[in-house]
């Protein structure tokens, strides 16, 4: 698991790529979480190198919009793989989380 | 290769093992990435359930060393099966809670979704208690891979 961040037109856009599971959820969480203590509030998850996600890398991504909804941010995600989607729907994370196809769809109906 | 077993211990690092078990179980088998990963997403719930909550009192038996293992075999009619057995604190996930996916962000825990995104990968489950453990058997369909998305 690897996170590489960047930012375009006022978002940070987080890349997460490989396995978010049981033994990579505390590196992403602390990741993820330290963008938002520094006062990210727009922030986008680039899942198109994301290969496989568990329960443990939902709890990431829940614990990641729960602090950002609390910080009065915004959270969006781009590129699921079929078989992320699949664990999204399963699990009504497509009901948490406003998804993208991609980049360019997320930036410009995400909100500028 | 139509039967392969691993034993492992009560420590959270072992899951990367089980992955690699499961890996070249499926590569030997010529068993598509779809399922490969339905099942590495089953096995690594039950797992972590096994080691995080079946584990935090020690084992069921006072003085037995913990006791972990999954067991996978080819059934007859394109399955797999997956026998986990574990000597942890007594649990059946088929009477498990049913978490509500409907919940909106605040609302939401994480609790309950690893157990039911574990029964959610397979074709049916089936728990027994036996000789003082827990022995959970999955039986996951094999599919093919799909050539364009859903």
């Amino acid at each position: 698991m690897d996170i590489t961040v960047t930012r375009e037109s006022g978002w940070v856009i987080a890349r997460v790529a490989g396995r978010l599971d049981g033994t990579t959820m505390q590196a992403a969480e602390s990741e993820l979480l330290a963008l938002i203590g520094q006062g990210e509030r727009r922030m986008l998850l680039d899942l198109t190198a994301l290969e496989y996600i568990s329960s443990a890398g939902l709890r990431v991504l829940l614990s990641a919009a729960k602090k950002m909804k609390a910080s009065g941010g915004t959270i969006a995600l781009f590129g699921l793989s079929a078989n992320v989607r699949e664990i999204f729907r399963l699990s009504g994370f497509d009901k948490i989380f406003s998804i993208y196809e991609s980049q360019e769809e997320a930036l410009g109906q995400a909100g500028g | 290769m139509q039967a392969a077993t691993i034993e492992v211990s009560a420590d959270l690092a072992e899951w990367e093992r089980i992955r690699q078990f499961l890996a070249s179980y499926c590569e030997s088998n010529s068993i598509s990435g779809a399922t490969c990963k339905s099942m590495q997403l089953a096995c690594e719930e039950w797992f972590i359930n096994v080691v995080v909550h079946g584990f935090k009192n020690g084992a069921k038996g006072a003085g037995e060393p913990p006791y972990i293992c999954l067991s996978l075999s080819l059934g007859g009619s394109g399955e797999i099966r997956a026998v986990l057995t574990d000597n942890a604190t007594p649990f059946n996930p088929l009477e498990h809670e049913t978490p509500d996916i409907s919940l909106p962000v605040a609302d939401r825990s994480i609790g309950g979704l690893g157990i039911y995104l574990m029964l959610k990968q397979a074709e049916r489950a089936a728990y027994r208690q036996t000789e003082g453990k827990n022995e959970l058997t999955l039986w996951f369909k094999i599919r093919q891979d799909e050539q364009t998305g859903e």
